[in-house]
């Protein structure tokens, strides 16, 4: 790595740049009025007023348009159902999870043990590679674009929502959010109390897709081929 | 009220009727007007082709000319109307970018920008008026001219004037504003893409059923025509002045 | 393919005839013209936030240094290492060298334009590095050895046959013939090819300077594969795709896919902070930041031209551009085309290589419209084309360069003096008579108007030019009507 390349590039940014004549603006000027720009931006996208059951709604309507299966659980016992019914269907035998404290409350690897079914760490990708089926839980879902937002972290990892070709995402009712601008207005407050930031965030849209081949829709390229999302309370 | 004219190269040398219908229309509402004889071009094509200096040398002689004439009149209410939404944009939005300079130039520039219209900008924003008296017979299609559409901000008032001329039935086409490919020296340059772009605006043209087509701009309309004659198409070309003087009932 | 200097009249015609060519080009502009107008018109206060998105670009570029070493301070902070590239070369060198470090024999690459401004592929295969390009689309180029067609969709000039006759051949399997079992085909292909790689190379849709924060965008999974399978992640970015803060984001993504596709939102985002925590189970042990000059800062120097930086490659400008749609991809001769690569090309290739392409345009301004940063493609394809002129005038450049710049200099000679004009309008009548014959049209004019008569008539100069009429016509007015023969 030479640093001389560093230091030739932003000698010549700063010598190019310095040639602003007086007729381009002030650039505190600049700076602060583009600060403000970014802030209100949030101002359009903030919306308050809406109820938890139409953002509800909303992701739904979204996701659909994505091809996105949507159902919702009233309890625990709803959720296991769910999973047992989506898992007999496919036929699946080897799991990718996360081992967030919500999974463990409902005691989803019981729950699989129980089906004599086993599950992958996501250290090795071969194994992953082997998963039929990956289940996650979503940090925030955005309604307005039909998103689910994953942070990765240790119970977290990032393969297990992508390289099973299923993907189950569980999302709780109150993590959905009205649109992008208010999510980054939420992050915005974790990133100034100055907390370690994830390695990586995903917004995920739907199934993995592509119309690279005369722009006929094709689901399933590199990513899952099946999205399901079950709304919790 | 008065107007200076500024008639256009293109007008002047090949299509001098345009500027007698737009006299006379402007007439027909008691507009005084003048012809600075010293006219000759508003740059365009030497701007448009890279070669700023020749291009500043006219666009100099072009703001000195007309400075003087709305100088010389005690009359507050002068303007200058030009048929042509190139060659206004020309000078209301490109003719700063050459004297960036010239503090005293771009005085009569700035001065000299805000009395001047398009023909059809003129009619309906100064003078409110969309009914002229006009009468045509046919249906009638208008091509959005592009700097006139998106460097102007024209675009109402043509439809407006066109849709006061009785018996014209206005007709949209499927795109109407998209560009017909003249961009000037560009059709010379690349003539195989022009002439392209330009097929799709005639099969537009055609498939609207209209019967004549009518724009601000004799560049994209001589570019038009040129096909539709060629090809034996039998649909008019009408710069809007035309329209607006006619006074047959029956096709033309 | 390779780059070489851009012939545009040329390719462009050959476009224009080519049938299948044209109606895939027609297919694509209007679906992704109408999906952006679409998800455009669902968002209230579009307008203000091209604005605003203008405004941050402007406020990042006009900043630029300070902007990178910011991010870089950011992406170390999060564990990740930073490298700087003052060209194309330097970055092969760059990557070659962490991947000669590493040991690795093999890399899998998800689409990035600036991998492609730079030949990575080239570079990386002749120092005998496997790399494969995982995104569908460049995939099909990479196994057909051609360059993008289009910044959003690489191969959509080749029809289903095209692609399954290529994958039959290059890749020894029967002949398919439905997109899903090419897809098929692609995604276990490529499937291997992540598991074994060694390194996963990514291009960067934006960076962000606060956080040190690469943000991708995809639709397929591939960029997600690539940034999280291979142990190492290296990431290229244009210097120029760098945005001050995390919520910055919000803005642009909004604009971005909506203006690309018409979607709400691509499939995948990924927006990744340095390598992998210690206490993650997955991700790349390490991240590498390659910062790619190439001509960008020299773009910097000039006040008029330096908003083609402001370029988030969404490709909209494309697919609204009327030249776009008749020439395709490849008439402008490089990595980036319609009016994004009109302005751009000659500034990153040089103005001697890519004379032609300020002047590919009608200046129509449909490009402007459309643009999420507002870019004035007009205004900087007239700066550019001043400097064309002015490079031809310093080398001399052929006899069409000659022969125009003596035409302009005539032409003012004349236009600058109104009795030289007038003289020139009454003799321009008289030399074109024994063409035109009194009618009003001419069918066929010698050199360069031929180029117009060959599909056009053209008009005839008139006997009495306006200026002439005027003396009588002034007569005339001011008395309540016009009578005019």
């Amino acid at each position: 790595m030479r640093n001389d390349s560093r230091e030739e590039i932003l000698y010549n940014i700063k010598t190019r740049l310095r040639r602003i004549s007086s007729k381009n603006q002030d650039r505190a000027g600049v700076t602060e009025h583009a600060k403000d720009a970014a802030l209100d931006t949030e101002q359009i996208y903030t919306k308050d007023g809406f109820t938890r059951d139409a953002l509800v709604e909303q992701y739904i309507a979204e996701a659909n348009k994505v091809n996105t299966n949507v159902s919702e659980a009233r309890n625990d016992e709803e959720v296991k159902q769910f999973l047992i019914n989506l898992i007999d269907e496919k036929e699946a035998k080897l799991f990718s999870i996360w081992e967030t404290d919500y999974f463990k409350k409902i005691g989803l690897k019981k729950l699989l043990r129980a089906k004599g079914l086993k599950t992958v760490t996501a250290k090795s990708k071969n194994r992953m590679a082997k998963a039929d089926i990956g289940i996650t839980g979503a940090d925030f879902v955005i309604a307005d674009t039909g998103t689910l937002v994953l942070l990765t972290d240790g119970k977290k990892p990032r393969g297990v929502s992508l390289i099973p070709p299923v993907h189950i995402a569980i999302a709780r009712r109150n993590n959905i959010v009205f649109d992008i601008g208010e999510l980054f207005a939420i992050l915005k407050q974790t990133l100034d109390a100055d907390q370690d930031t994830t390695s990586c965030m995903t917004f995920i849209t739907g199934p993995s897709r592509t119309a690279d081949i005369e722009l006929s829709l094709t689901l399933g390229v590199h990513g899952p081929k099946e999205l399901y999302v079950l709304i919790v309370p | 009220m008065k107007a200076y004219l500024f008639i256009t190269c293109l007008v002047d040398t090949f299509f001098p009727q345009v500027g007698e219908d737009m006299v006379k229309v402007l007439d027909r509402l008691g507009v005084d007007l003048e012809f600075p004889e010293a006219q000759t071009c508003c740059g365009q094509p030497a701007f448009n082709s890279g070669y700023r200096d020749d291009a500043r040398i006219v666009a100099e002689r072009f703001i000195n000319i007309f400075d003087q004439a709305l100088k010389n009149d005690q009359d507050e209410d002068s303007y200058i109307v030009c048929p042509s939404g190139s060659c206004t944009t020309m000078i209301k939005v490109f003719y700063q970018e050459l004297f960036t300079n010239d503090l005293l130039l771009l005085d009569k520039l700035n001065y000299l920008t805000s009395r001047m219209y398009e023909f059809s900008e003129f009619l309906v924003k100064v003078l409110n008026r969309t009914d002229l008296g006009a009468e045509y017979g046919g249906a009638v299609t208008y091509h959005d001219s592009c700097h006139l559409l998106r460097e102007l901000g024209v675009k109402s008032e043509p439809r407006q004037l066109i849709e006061g001329v009785k018996g014209a039935e206005l007709r949209e086409m499927e795109m109407h504003d998209a560009c017909c490919g003249f961009g000037g020296t560009f059709s010379i340059k690349f003539p195989k893409v022009s002439v392209s772009m330009l097929d799709e605006k005639i099969e537009s043209i055609v498939n609207s059923g209209a019967n004549t087509v009518v724009s601000c701009d004799m560049g994209c309309l001589m570019n038009i025509d040129g096909a539709l004659s060629r090809r034996g198409i039998s649909v008019k070309t009408k710069h809007i002045a035309e329209l607006l003087a006619s006074r047959d009932k029956e096709e033309k | 393919m390779s780059f070489g200097k851009v012939r545009f009249e040329k390719d462009s015609a050959e476009a224009v005839d080519n049938k299948a060519l044209q109606d895939a080009l027609v297919n694509v502009t209007n679906k992704f013209r109408s999906a952006r107008r679409n998800a455009s018109e669902l968002v209230p206060g579009w307008e203000e936030l091209r604005t605003r998105a203008r405004d941050i670009k402007r406020e990042t570029i006009d900043n630029l240094d300070k902007y990178l070493v910011k991010l870089e301070s950011s992406v170390k902070k999060a564990g990740g290492h930073v490298h700087w590239a003052g060209d194309g070369e330097e970055a092969c060198r760059i990557i070659l060298n962490i991947a000669r470090k590493n040991r690795v024999k093999s890399i899998v690459k998800s689409k990035s334009m600036a991998t492609e401004e730079i030949e990575l592929n080239k570079n990386l295969e002749r120092a005998g590095i496997r790399a494969v390009e995982t995104d569908l689309g460049e995939y099909i180029i990479q196994l057909a050895g051609e360059h993008p067609f289009h910044i959003i969709a690489p191969a959509i000039h080749k029809t289903k046959d095209d692609i399954s006759r290529l994958f039959s051949e290059k890749l020894d399997i029967p002949y398919l013939s439905e997109p899903e079992e090419l897809t098929k085909v692609a995604r276990e292909k490529l499937r291997s090819e992540f598991l074994n790689a060694d390194m996963g190379v990514s291009g960067a849709n934006f960076g962000v300077a606060e956080t040190g924060t690469v943000v991708i965008v995809e639709n397929e999974g591939n960029a997600r594969m690539t940034t999280t399978v291979p142990r190492i992640h290296v990431a290229l970015m244009g210097i120029e795709k760098i945005i001050p803060r995390y919520e910055d984001l919000s803005l642009f993504l909004t604009l971005l896919a909506r203006s690309a596709t018409g979607q709400k939102s691509s499939t995948y985002v990924s927006f990744i902070t340095g390598p992998r925590r210690d206490t993650d189970k997955d991700g790349p042990e390490e991240f590498h930041l390659v910062l790619l000059d190439n001509g960008r800062s020299r773009i910097l120097a000039s006040e008029e031209t330096r908003e083609s930086l402001y370029c988030i490659r969404c490709g909209a400008c494309l697919n609204n551009c009327p030249v776009y749609r008749k020439a395709g991809g490849h008439s402008y001769g490089w990595v980036y085309s319609g009016p994004i690569g009109a302005i751009i090309n000659p500034q990153l290739m040089g103005i001697d290589q890519a004379p032609e392409l300020p002047f590919a345009s009608s200046l129509c301004g449909a490009c402007r419209d459309v643009c999420p940063v507002k870019i004035d493609f007009p205004k900087v394809l007239l700066e550019l084309r001043q400097r064309v002129v002015e490079e031809k005038q310093k080398d001399r450049v052929g006899w069409r360069s000659f022969l125009e710049g003596l035409a302009i200099k005539t032409w003012r000679i004349i236009t600058a003096n109104v009795k030289l004009y007038n003289i020139a309008l009454t003799a321009s009548y008289y030399l074109q008579y024994p063409l035109s014959m009194g009618n009003n049209k001419l069918r066929s004019l010698p050199y360069p108007l031929s180029r117009w008569t060959a599909a056009r008539d053209f008009p005839a100069v008139s006997r009495t030019p306006f200026r002439k009429r005027w003396k009588d016509l002034k007569q005339t007015v001011g008395k309540g009507g016009v009578n005019i023969k």
